[in-house]
């Protein structure tokens, strides 16, 4: 199962929209996920598989680049699927 | 849904605001006058853009301010607040900004189905539109 966290400055709204999103998009592509989301003070990169976050957050988090993928409109849901999917057949392979 | 956790009150149309910090202040004293937040809030809200930045504009027009439930919430709300003029926050990509979405949630649940429907409302880009357009926060209400 992979481990997904969604981060952002409170933990409530935009991580929380991204959890949201995620968990949708990932059951209806039928993978079995853990999404937690969180603030990013008590974020630790190295309990994830990916992070889910916008751009000024992924600036913040250090040395998880190539776990992040960044989300800048929170209302295009059909970026994150691809973008998503995309991650999950990177290491697919 | 949004509705049940707004109404036409806590929606204001074309109000007038130049900067970002402004914005924020105006969105949350429509929700510190509903009683949903304590003062504390708004300048907790401020905080969080200037130690994280400006990821609260969530998509090309549109920031949702927001800060913890231990940060000054007294019930889950949302104002909605549309500018006359749209204002810079300084986003990389989704400046300028000409709808505050201002929630306020008292746990981590009791909003998230209003979230879904914020992406669904707001990312309609004709009803994105149409809300900017309108003056009468009764409709604006209804159309959500």
């Amino acid at each position: 199962m992979v481990k997904i966290l969604t981060v952002c400055g409170a933990g409530v709204g935009t991580s929380m929209m991204l959890r949201l999103f995620a968990q949708q998009i990932l059951d209806k592509e039928g993978i079995e996920a853990n999404i937690e989301a969180a603030d990013v003070a008590s974020v630790d990169p190295k309990s994830a598989d990916w992070i889910i976050t916008t751009s000024d957050i992924a600036d913040v988090i250090r040395g998880a680049d190539e776990k992040i993928i960044r989300i800048d409109n929170l209302t295009d849901k059909v970026g994150l699927r691809l973008a998503l999917l995309a991650k999950i057949q990177e290491k697919a392979q | 849904m949004i509705q049940e956790i707004t109404s036409q009150s806590r929606i204001r149309t074309k109000v007038d605001a130049k900067t970002w910090q402004e914005s924020i202040r105006l969105a949350g004293k429509i929700l510190l006058e509903h009683g949903d937040i304590e003062a504390t809030y708004i300048d907790a809200m401020i905080a969080k853009v200037l130690e994280f930045g400006q990821y609260i504009v969530i998509a090309p027009g549109i920031a949702m301010p927001h800060a913890r439930p231990e940060e000054g919430v007294i019930h889950t709300s949302i104002a909605l607040m549309t500018l006359k003029e749209p204002v810079v926050f300084g986003h990389r990509q989704n400046d300028p900004v000409r709808l505050i979405i201002c929630l306020a949630a008292k746990d981590n649940t009791k909003h998230l189905e209003a979230l879904s429907d914020i992406a669904d409302i707001f990312g309609d880009e004709a009803k994105l539109e149409s809300i900017l357009a309108e003056r009468d926060p009764k409709l604006i209400y209804d159309m959500l």
